[in-house]
């Protein structure tokens, strides 16, 4: 119950001012008067007697002050009262607040897009069970010049079968489109092919329905899949009951068998569906063909390096027993954090050290404006010290000053920052939920809130100490306001605009090489021109056009009309546009030269083209002709 | 601005405490009656006095009542809340703990 009755004294000193204010004055005015009486009696004249009660008892209004203070310490009342002063004082300066607050929004912002972003990136654990023992592996075939490929059906059943150090291994193939038809309007769907047992690898489990079972990877089953929450959203409505229901992909009758949570994914964000994957024996003996991904977890204890040589050795062994194709193919893991912020970290942990000089610089400034400002108000504060205000309630004011300048700042910096989040977003990796990016959360939340309140305390604390420190007989004697804040506080300002200049200057070393580096990312030949040139993707449903004089007859129809368009030079097709790290690779043999030995044989990456692609993109030639419309199915085939 | 350090600041806050406990009383009375009861050794400034009385009121320790004084005029009576005579008990056997242990010490030592 003492809550209750310290809240209504709260209330009613807040409410009732004027009352409380009065009782106090009749409070010390009784004891006043208590001890003029007391001194009467002991003989003293009513003027003595009045003289001497006063001197012991001080000063009146002190003691008053302290009785306030004692009341609403920690109470509101102070605060909206310091608020409500503030608002005024910034009001009547318009200009210092407005920069003030634009300062501080942009610092805020930077810092807490930044920290959104280094948030999903780096600190939140990724959201699978046990993520720290959930490993990619990969092949070895540096000799080749892809040391970082991806593994065969082959290589991905060795060591599933032969390995002591993972509780169990699971393969994903690169995106596939799935053809989404029947009921409502056609769709191109992106997916993936995978194992039955991804899920339980990374330890998920479906959020409606059931996971695929390892029946469902025989070829001959019934044709299941999986459905990411997004699609089972939009495209079903969220139907609860939607397990067992039928869908048409590719046209291939498949069973929804379940749907996973919000915001799971792996490795690819667009995924909107699983389907498993039914790896023929033959299939799982080839070692030719390298196109999986192969995410594994780590027995419990496991470290890495143990991990590593088990690989290796059974790498060994399979060069042994298939010299033609894994000669001098090794094997190796790479944790799944490392894999997926990859060569993000440093760039995410410059970005977030820059934007913290940034803010610094911003708090910096700021601090000088209320230093400046602080000598104007000199006197206005000598003259409330004077009046018996304490030294903490004047800093107290001055920090709600500064801490609401803080606070509209953080918040016009937050609604920033969500703007800069969606641009910041495209380093957020693949493999890491979308849902979770761009968004404010309650991490970056907090994140704003505390950056806002350090700034705000940090850019406040010293004009507000510097301040409370005034020589009230001096500061009161000069006239007209325009006394400085003295040699002690232009040194502060001197310092601080030292300490800008350095910060500044270690921002801009640190950002003229970085602008450099992206200026040569720009101008790097890469062999072809990229400017006024468009991409369009025309999938083909693959039934309709599985025979290739269909295929082929679409796509020259498509060139021909698109090239008919004003404003089109040229246009050309081809199966992976550059840079895109996805695609085949196949080994070619030149005729006339010898026959490269094994593990030598050399691995282009290999594009399927048409006529015009080189001139669209105007790549230059070597040597020899261009590929052109005389190179049709008809003709040999040339490269 | 610092506050008269006659008393250390917890102490008044006992001794106020103890006082009240009696009888609901006035400010005025409450620093006569430290003043005779400690004879004439302890003496607690306005300046204290006061600020203490409001601080111990918005903790809830003691409550406030206007009321009518020896001498005909309103003055504002103190008296123990419940949760001060706990407050008191508790801080009056810290306070002999700690004094006794000083005591030891001294005479010991």
């Amino acid at each position: 119950m003492r809550w209750m009755k310290k809240s209504s004294h709260r209330i009613r000193s807040l409410f009732r001012r004027g009352a409380v204010e009065q009782e106090l004055d009749q409070e010390l005015q009784f004891h006043v008067d208590r001890q003029i009486a007391v001194n009467m009696a002991a003989g003293m004249t009513k003027e003595e007697a009045r003289r001497a009660a006063a001197r012991e008892f001080g000063g009146v209004e002190q003691v008053k002050e302290e009785c306030r203070d004692e009341r609403r310490m920690h109470s509101i009342e102070t605060l909206a009262q310091d608020l409500r002063y503030a608002a005024r004082t910034l009001r009547k300066n318009p200009g210092f607040a407005f920069f003030a607050i634009v300062v501080l929004a942009l610092g805020i912002a930077a810092s807490t897009a930044i920290f959104s972003i280094v948030d999903v990136v780096l600190l939140r654990p990724l959201p699978y069970r046990d993520a720290k023992q959930l490993v990619m592996v990969w092949e070895n075939a540096e000799a080749y010049g892809f040391p970082h490929d991806t593994p065969s059906p082959g290589d991905f059943s060795d060591w599933r079968a032969r390995n002591q150090v993972f509780e169990d291994m699971a393969a994903l193939t690169f995106a596939g489109s799935f053809d989404l038809t029947g009921e409502g309007t056609p769709e191109e769907l992106s997916g993936k092919v995978v194992t039955t047992n991804l899920f339980s690898v990374l330890g998920v489990t479906p959020f409606l329905g059931r996971d695929f079972r390892a029946e469902d990877g025989v070829p001959g089953a019934t044709r299941a899949v999986i459905l990411n929450y997004g699609l089972w959203m939009r495209r079903f409505g969220g139907d609860p009951r939607i397990a067992g229901k039928q869908i048409w992909l590719n046209n291939e009758k498949r069973t929804i068998v379940g749907v996973m949570g919000q915001g799971f994914q792996f490795q690819d964000r667009e995924a909107e569906l699983w389907v498993p994957a039914r790896f023929t024996p033959e299939e799982l003996a080839n070692h030719g063909s390298h196109f999986l991904n192969v995410v594994a977890r780590l027995k419990p204890g496991v470290r890495l390096e143990t991990a590593n040589s088990n690989l290796a050795t059974i790498a060994k062994q399979i060069e042994a027993e298939h010299p033609d194709e894994n000669a001098k193919i090794g094997a190796y893991a790479v944790p799944l954090r490392q894999e997926i912020s990859g060569d993000r970290r440093p760039v995410l942990l410059v970005l977030a050290g820059a934007v913290c000089f940034v803010l610094l610089i911003a708090c910096a400034n700021v601090a000088n404006l209320l230093l400046a400002r602080a000598s104007s108000r000199q006197r206005e504060i000598a003259m409330r010290l004077a009046l018996g205000a304490s030294r903490w309630r004047i800093i107290r004011q001055m920090l709600t000053e500064s801490g609401l300048i803080a606070v509209i700042a953080g918040t016009a910096g937050l609604l920033l920052s969500v703007g800069g989040t969606q641009v910041l977003t495209r380093l957020i990796p693949h493999g890491i939920a979308p849902t979770s990016a761009g968004t404010v959360n309650g991490g970056v939340l907090l994140f704003a809130i505390v950056t806002s309140l350090t700034t705000g305390i940090l850019f406040g604390m010293m004009p507000a100490l510097r301040i409370s420190k005034v020589d009230l007989i001096g500061s009161l004697k000069q006239g007209g306001g325009k006394s400085g804040v003295g040699r002690g506080g232009r040194g502060l300002r001197d310092a601080l605009v030292v300490c800008e200049v350095a910060l500044a200057i270690v921002l801009l070393a640190g950002a003229a090489p970085m602008i450099r580096s992206f200026e040569n990312l720009f101008h790097l030949d890469k062999g072809f021109l990229t400017d006024h040139v468009l991409v369009v993707r025309t999938p083909l449903p693959k039934p309709k056009y599985a025979q290739f004089s269909r295929r082929a007859s679409f796509y020259r129809d498509v060139l021909a009309r698109v090239e008919g368009l004003p404003g089109v030079v040229s246009a050309g097709y081809t199966t992976w546009v550059p840079f895109t790290n996805e695609g085949g690779a196949s080994g070619i043999e030149i005729q006339g030269h010898p026959q490269p030995e094994p593990g030598q044989l050399p691995i282009p990456n290999v594009r399927f083209v048409s006529a015009h692609y080189f001139q669209t993109l105007r790549m230059k030639l070597i040597e020899g002709r261009l590929l052109d419309d005389r190179d049709g199915t008809n003709t040999p085939p040339v490269a | 601005m610092s506050k008269p350090t006659d008393l250390v600041q917890g102490t008044v806050d006992l001794l106020i405490l103890k006082t009240v406990a009696l009888e609901p009383m006035h400010g005025w009375a409450i620093a006569q009656r430290i003043r005779q009861v400690s004879g004439n050794v302890l003496q607690v400034n306005q300046g204290a006095l006061y600020p203490a009385l409001h601080r111990l009121e918005q903790q809830g320790w003691i409550q406030a009542e206007w009321g009518e004084s020896e001498n005909n005029r309103r003055a504002k009576y103190y008296s123990l809340t419940k949760a001060g005579k706990k407050y008191l008990r508790d801080e009056q056997a810290n306070w002999e703990r700690l004094s006794a242990a000083i005591g030891l010490i001294l005479n010991t030592a």
